[in-house]
Parts: structure tokens; C-alpha cells; sequence
């Protein structure tokens, strides 16, 4: 697989909608995806990454957050208030990419490839801007929700 | 300690205390077969042997042949395969001749030995001795290293190379990370003219670190009987990044130069 395919985004859209409606109790809807580049950045402050390794190809998925989305979702997952982000809550972004990925696995797995688990990586901070390295550009999925956007940033190359 | 017993083209045999490590990379010759054979019933005739060929998806006649011999001198194997091969495995028939595991913890307990997670100056060294030489080539720069440390509070950087790191003997992150003052030293040095900002010219370089970093440790490391696959760099630059994961161990290595301190953070799931 040299090039990403909507087989291959379909199942991360289908999770991170899934996943948000039932842990934040919050309805989002996906809006179609575009090249990274071509739109302006968010002013992400928190994002959670996951590498994908499989014997065919390599990838990476960043879940990404605004500062007020983010709270906002915690408070819903949670049932109090937030006013900032702090070391406990951090880690909230990595068990929502794992739920994600881990839908997304299942789905990707039963239709051939084999993809091993994986990690996430949280980062925290202003502006957060990721960049794969890659020759293959990096498709942004945009989400939208009462709440404000976020998006999951897809990038896969062979590893053949 | 791990110790090497073979190396042929296609194939490592690496002994540790209690099991041996025998890495198929690729089909063997008949003699080849022979040799890893005499060598593993000579010095390891009694403790259990691994057959590592993670990387394979297609189960070839030739090697199961190859294997069932194995079984015949050693009947305590275990292979350690990735799922499509194991869905190969159960369609040949051969699921429970030849028992296999998807991780080295699940192949031992299968023949029988306790796994204790093994990430010692064996794991970390590579990694350390091939970001010394990456800096300090790259940059020509004097680097050493400095006292390593159980990561408890997130350590403030700037930019940093994040690498995902999973093969069947654990999972974890590797990540290289940079302040915006030792990241711009450390660009100017090498590109020879001067950045006074993080561009999007210049943020691939923490990446391109972390890769080389990477693929010269793998290559050390994998000799050692783990089997890291290639996987993707991401960087990651921002406005006081700290970066985290829920797992339980997380080390860090100061990589001490003369343009500052770079932070390589090795995290892994137990």
C-alpha cells in the first residue's frame, strides 16, 4: 500500500465518532478530509500520537486537540470542571486514541492487514504543529462538534 | 547476557541464560540448516529454542520442514510469527506441531519460562552509543552522555523526533527531544548558516536525528535477537511541549554536548 485509501480512513472516522459520542457524550460529525498544508492549522494544545507498524507499511495518527475542545470533552467524560490541563488529565487523549485505533485495528486487521499495538505519545503544549516524516503528504480528518473542532492527522508510507 | 552463536546471511543464532534466540530472515540452504542445527545441539541441546520469524507472512514447506527438524533434536520450541503466518500455520495443518505465539513473553510461557522484561544496558546502549556518534558526526560536535534517570516529571522541550517502536518483544516510544535554543545551535552547525527561528524548513531535522538514531541502533539491537521494524518519524514542535504516555516506565538519557543538552526518552510498556 503506497497511497492512503478512504477504506483506510473510514474505520478512524467511524471510531473517533463512536468513541466521542459514547465516552464524552458528545454527537460529532466528520467533515471530508484534506491534504495538511492546504488549510490552516488549528491552534492545537494537546494531541496524542500513535505509530503504526505493520510488515507492509509504516504509518502515524495524531489525535489533536484545542485547549477549550479538549476541556470541555473531559468535563463531559468525566462530570466536573477543568480549567486547565494538568498532568492527570493528559492522559485522557491517549484513551481516547487508543479506543480509536484500537476500532480502527480491528477493522483494518479483519480486512488484511496486521497491524501490531501500539503506544500513544501525549504532548502537551501551545501551538503544537506535527510533521511526518514522509514522502507521502499527510491527510488531516476534521471533525466537528458542538464543542468546537478537532482533528486526527493520518500519514502512512510502504515500508516495502 | 545475550550471546551470539551464529550469524549467517539470513539467519542469527543468539543464546540467552535460559532460551536461544534463532532469527530467520529470509529462506536457507540446505547446509545452512545443517549448521544452525550442529551448532544449537552442541551448545544448547536442553533449553528451549525460539524460532523468531516474526517478519514472514507466507509459510513456505521448505521451512516448516526445516522446523519439525528442529522439533525432532528439541521438542521445547516455539515460534514466534505475526497473524497472517499463523492463520498459514492453522491452515497447513501445522498449528499444533509446530506451537507458536505472537511475542517472545507469550513463546516462552509456552515452553515454559517465566518472562522477565529485559530492558537493560543492552536494550539502552545501542541507542545511546549510536545518538553520541549521530550528534556528534552530524554536528561535529564533542557529545557524551550523561547520568540516566526514571522520567517522573515531563521534561520541557521545544521540538522533538518521536519514533513508535514495536516488535514482539515490547512496545514502547523512542523519542529524541530538543530545546529551541540547542535545536537551532544545533542546525546552524550543521547546515553552516544561521536560524534564529524553528521554520518548516528546518523542523524535519529533529526527525531525520531520531531516524538515524533509530536505524543505527535497530540494526545493533536486532542482533541481539529483537526484531524492530522500520517505522515512521513524526516531529512534533510547539510552545512548552511536555510529552507523556501512560505506561509505566519511561528513561532518560542526557545526551550532553557543547551546544546544550538533548534529551533521548526511551518509554515502554512492561
Amino acid at each position: 500500500m503506497s497511497q492512503l485509501d478512504t477504506s483506510f480512513f473510514k474505520p478512524f472516522i467511524e471510531g473517533a465518532v463512536n468513541t466521542i459520542k459514547v465516552q464524552c457524550s458528545l454527537p460529532a460529525t466528520g467533515e471530508s478530509p484534506y491534504i495538511k498544508g492546504t488549510k490552516p492549522d488549528m491552534d492545537i494544545a494537546i494531541a496524542g500520537v500513535i505509530g503504526i507498524t505493520s510488515p507492509k507499511f509504516n504509518g502515524s495518527i495524531t489525535l489533536c486537540f484545542p485547549e477549550k475542545v479538549f476541556l470541555g470533552m473531559m468535563e463531559r467524560m468525566l462530570g466536573e470542571p477543568f480549567k486547565e490541563i494538568t498532568n492527570d488529565l493528559q492522559d485522557g487523549v491517549a484513551e481516547l486514541l487508543n479506543i480509536i485505533f484500537g476500532h480502527a485495528k480491528v477493522i483494518l486487521n479483519a480486512q488484511g492487514h496486521t497491524i501490531q499495538k501500539a503506544i500513544p505519545t501525549i504532548i502537551r503544549g501551545e501551538k503544537i504543529h506535527t510533521t511526518q516524516m514522509s514522502k507521502n503528504k499527510t491527510f488531516v480528518l476534521p471533525f466537528k462538534s458542538e464543542l468546537g473542532s478537532f482533528c486526527i492527522e493520518i500519514c502512512s508510507e510502504s515500508s516495502m | 547476557m545475550a550471546k551470539q552463536l551464529l550469524k549467517l546471511p539470513k539467519a542469527d543464532v543468539t543464546s540467552f541464560d535460559e532460551y536461544v534466540v534463532i532469527q530467520i530472515n529470509g529462506a536457507l540452504l540446505a547446509n545452512q540448516v545443517t549448521e544452525i542445527e550442529t551448532i544449537l545441539t552442541k551448545d544448547a541441546p536442553t533449553i528451549p529454542w525460539i524460532i523468531n520469524c516474526f517478519k514472514s507472512d507466507q509459510v513456505m514447506p521448505q521451512e516448516t520442514r526445516m522446523f519439525l527438524g528442529f522439533k525432532k533434536l528439541n521438542p521445547k520450541i516455539c515460534l514466534i510469527v505475526n497473524s497472517t503466518y499463523r492463520v498459514g500455520l492453522v491452515e497447513a495443518g501445522l498449528s499444533t506441531a509446530l506451537p507458536s505465539a505472537p511475542s517472545l513473553k507469550q513463546a516462552l510461557t509456552t515452553v515454559g519460562i517465566k518472562y522477565k522484561p529485559k530492558i537493560d544496558t543492552e536494550f539502552i546502549n545501542p541507542f545511546l552509543d549510536a545518538a553520541i556518534r549521530v550528534v556528534s558526526m552530524q554536528a561535529g560536535v564533542s557529545a557524551e552522555a550523561g547520568k540516566v534517570f526514571l522520567v517522573k516529571e515531563p521534561i520541557p522541550s521545544d521540538i522533538s523526533g518521536i519514533i513508535p517502536i514495536s516488535s514482539p518483544i515490547f512496545t514502547g516510544i523512542f523519542s529524541l527531544e530538543f530545546t529551541k535554543e540547542v535545536f537551532l545551535k544545533m542546525v546552524s552547525k550543521v547546515f553552516g548558516e544561521e536560524y534564529l527561528e524553528i521554520s518548516p524548513e528546518i523542523e524535519g531535522f529533529s526527525a531525520e536525528m531520531a531516524n538515524m538514531v533509530y536505524g543505527s541502533a535497530k540494526g545493533k539491537v536486532n542482533e541481539k535477537g529483537y526484531t524492530l521494524m522500520p517505522a515512521l518519524p513524526t516531529t512534533v514542535r510547539g510552545v512548552h511541549l511536555s510529552s507523556g504516555a501512560s505506561v509505566p516506565v519511561a528513561i532518560c538519557v542526557p545526551i550532553i554536548t557543547d551546544l546544550g543538552i538533548i534529551h533521548i526518552v526511551i518509554r515502554m510498556d512492561s
